[in-house]
């Protein structure tokens, strides 16, 4: 990195580190928050039992409530998981090969596979929420009965937090093989 | 050519995933270029429903419990009180370290879920002491490697909370089903042990009584402090299951509750510890759930593609028995097992396996615990077993690799006798939930 520091720098070439930062950042800190959401769905669920056994009536709720607290707590997460390098491959080639061929692999699984499933996802999810906030559109699952539009625009910024997320890495891809230029 | 392309999309996703590519990502992607060529636009609606399937399944909330559960559990100190404890009444038995540390590890799979934790801290406790008293190296890693790994046979299992809802099988049935395998392998670990140290006293040397042995009352009461806390989880989470209190996502929750008290009953508590547990119980939920959705929308768009007809014609084809198709399917995963994590095969053989399954007309519950059986070796199974890679983190240099091949050998064949002994006796998962869930 200091060696590094001392060659003149190409145009550019700092924007694209701010804007990493600021990629990392923003899954950095949507991951850290939505890391917390385990407490309330041990809570509701918890408080469901106690209210089911010890107060003799179920809540109507906390079956709905965990349930949209589950999937905004993982599908948040996606983008932090990935930042932090915890997505499971195979490593057996992987692990042999060099930084650069690395980089290679990780540039082409970004372009060619997430990024058109998480951008495409997101958008269509997002005219999915629009739909679901004109019509008022409600679950139906349980006598809770929420609107479904706040967890629908969850889903639709999560696919678009691991598409920013799919770029920061892409911006890392591209620094590894232009210094090993 | 179109009625192959279900081949080609496995071929492909089986390329992706070798050469490197994050399991979840090469299937998501095979299943978006080959989807977009068979049904164009409407692809990405078979994947929105898909996302919203998953992100609205009540029971997977239990991933996140179940792994928050283990996480806490790991920093909670319990191991240690555990590790003493059991070795208190077992040290003094031929190989009575290993014994004892397959026993704590029965023990801390019955109050978490996930694996790789425990080993890592049972690990930590017993290479050094059983380095010390002279353990043959090959049983030391074998012990550690298959206790270890026993969290995903012993329920509760962050597996069967995926399996379940992916084979369409009632994840309160797996629980109670898979107790008795667990056990069954657990037994074979602690009989083989015992036995390799009568007939060969120098792989596990008995230890010759200590001047400063405590009294029997010190000794109960050390037990008493160690194996009460986690009795109470274990019973808070599978006695709830089984006697129908709690649907096991809520046995989760109170399971979860229980570890956070644990930490605070054993004064390990704080908040920095709090926050370290939530983020790595996020990364590994994320990681997991990443994988499911993946894997659904992989099969999603396989089986539309004409997947199911190209099985059934294969199956039709090679004019398979029944058994022989069971075998044909096990060894399959069995294969996978050496290259794959639990989570890949899982999501990429059940959803094509089940239809078979249930076709030839086996149990399915009782397939899935052959499965699970099965799963479990693709832990030991090298060259890319998380068993091994766990234990090369925390072995000291003088064990070596060959050592950890060597002592994981002997319990994949155990693992294969547990698989026996399932398949000729389906009571053995089948009974415990008809009694206890009024199932058939």
């Amino acid at each position: 990195m200091e060696g590094r520091a001392a060659l003149p720098q190409r145009p550019g070439q700092a924007g694209l580190k701010g804007l990493l930062g600021v990629l990392d950042r923003i899954s950095g800190s949507t991951g850290a928050l939505a890391a917390w959401l385990v407490v309330p769905l041990i809570a509701a669920s918890c408080y469901e039992v106690f209210s089911r056994y010890v107060m003799g009536a179920p809540t109507i709720w906390a079956y709905e409530v965990g349930t949209m607290v589950m999937g905004t707590h993982f599908l948040i997460g996606l983008a932090y998981t990935l930042r932090e390098g915890e997505h499971v491959r195979v490593d057996l080639f992987y692990a042999q090969v060099s930084r650069k061929k690395r980089a290679l692999i990780d540039a082409f699984t970004y372009v060619v596979l997430l990024l058109p499933v998480a951008a495409w996802l997101s958008i269509g999810l997002a005219q999915k929420v629009a739909a679901a906030w004109e019509s008022q559109e409600r679950s139906g699952m349980s006598a809770f009965n929420p609107v479904i539009w706040p967890f629908r625009a969850v889903m639709c910024a999560a696919f678009a937090l691991l598409a920013l997320q799919a770029l920061a890495q892409l911006i890392r891809c591209y620094q590894i093989l232009r210094d090993a230029e | 050519m179109t009625e192959y392309l279900p081949l080609f999309m496995l071929a492909a996703m089986f390329a992706l995933i070798f050469v490197g590519v994050q399991v979840a990502f090469a299937l998501a992607g095979t299943a978006l270029i080959f989807g977009y060529l068979v049904f164009q636009d409407a692809v990405i609606f078979q994947f929105m429903d898909k996302v919203e399937d998953i992100a609205s399944n009540y029971v997977l909330a239990a991933v996140p419990l179940f792994v928050f559960m283990g996480t806490m559990l790991e920093r909670s100190g319990i191991a240690e009180e555990l590790f003493e404890a059991v070795h208190l009444w077992t040290r003094r038995l031929p190989g009575g370290l290993a014994l004892g540390t397959v026993l704590m590890c029965v023990i801390f799979a019955a109050s978490t879920g996930v694996i790789g934790a425990t080993e890592t801290v049972v690990g930590l406790l017993a290479i050094p002491v059983m380095l010390k008293y002279a353990y043959s190296k090959p049983l030391i890693c074998g012990t550690i490697c298959a206790g270890g790994s026993l969290g995903t046979i012993i329920p509760p299992s962050v597996v069967v909370v995926v399996l379940g809802p992916v084979a369409d099988v009632s994840v309160g049935d797996l629980l109670v089903g898979m107790i008795f395998p667990g056990l069954i392998m657990a037994g074979l670990y602690l009989l083989y042990i015992f036995l390799l140290c009568v007939l060969r006293p120098a792989a596990g040397p008995r230890i010759p009584p200590a001047p400063d042995e405590p009294p029997l009352a010190r000794r109960l009461l050390v037990t008493a402090h160690a194996l009460l806390p986690p009795l109470f989880m274990i019973f808070a989470v599978l006695g709830s299951i089984m006697l129908g209190w709690a649907a096991p996502t809520e046995a989760a929750a109170l399971g979860a509750l229980g570890a956070v008290l644990l930490t605070l009953f054993y004064r390990r508590f704080s908040l920095a510890m709090l926050r370290d547990s939530v983020l790595k119980t996020l990364r590994i939920t994320a990681m997991i759930m990443a994988i499911l959705l993946g894997g659904t929308i992989f099969t999603g768009v396989f089986f539309a593609a004409g997947g199911i007809a190209l099985t059934n014609q294969a199956v039709a084809y090679f004019d398979l028995q029944a058994w022989e198709l069971l075998f044909l399917l096990l060894g399959m995963a069995f294969l996978a097992g050496f290259v794959l994590d639990w989570i890949s095969i899982l999501l990429i053989f059940i959803p094509i396996f089940m239809p078979l399954v249930t076709g030839a007309g086996f149990n399915p519950v009782w397939f899935c615990i052959l499965f699970l059986i099965i799963i479990q070796t693709s832990y030991l199974t090298p060259p890319l077993a998380p068993a091994i890679f766990y234990l090369r983190g925390i072995a000291p240099p003088s064990i070596t690799l060959l050592d950890m091949y060597k002592g994981v050998l002997p319990f994949i064949l155990l693992q294969a006798v547990t698989l026996a002994l399932v398949m000729t006796f389906p009571q053995t998962v089948l009974w415990l939930p008809s009694k206890l869930l009024g199932f058939n």
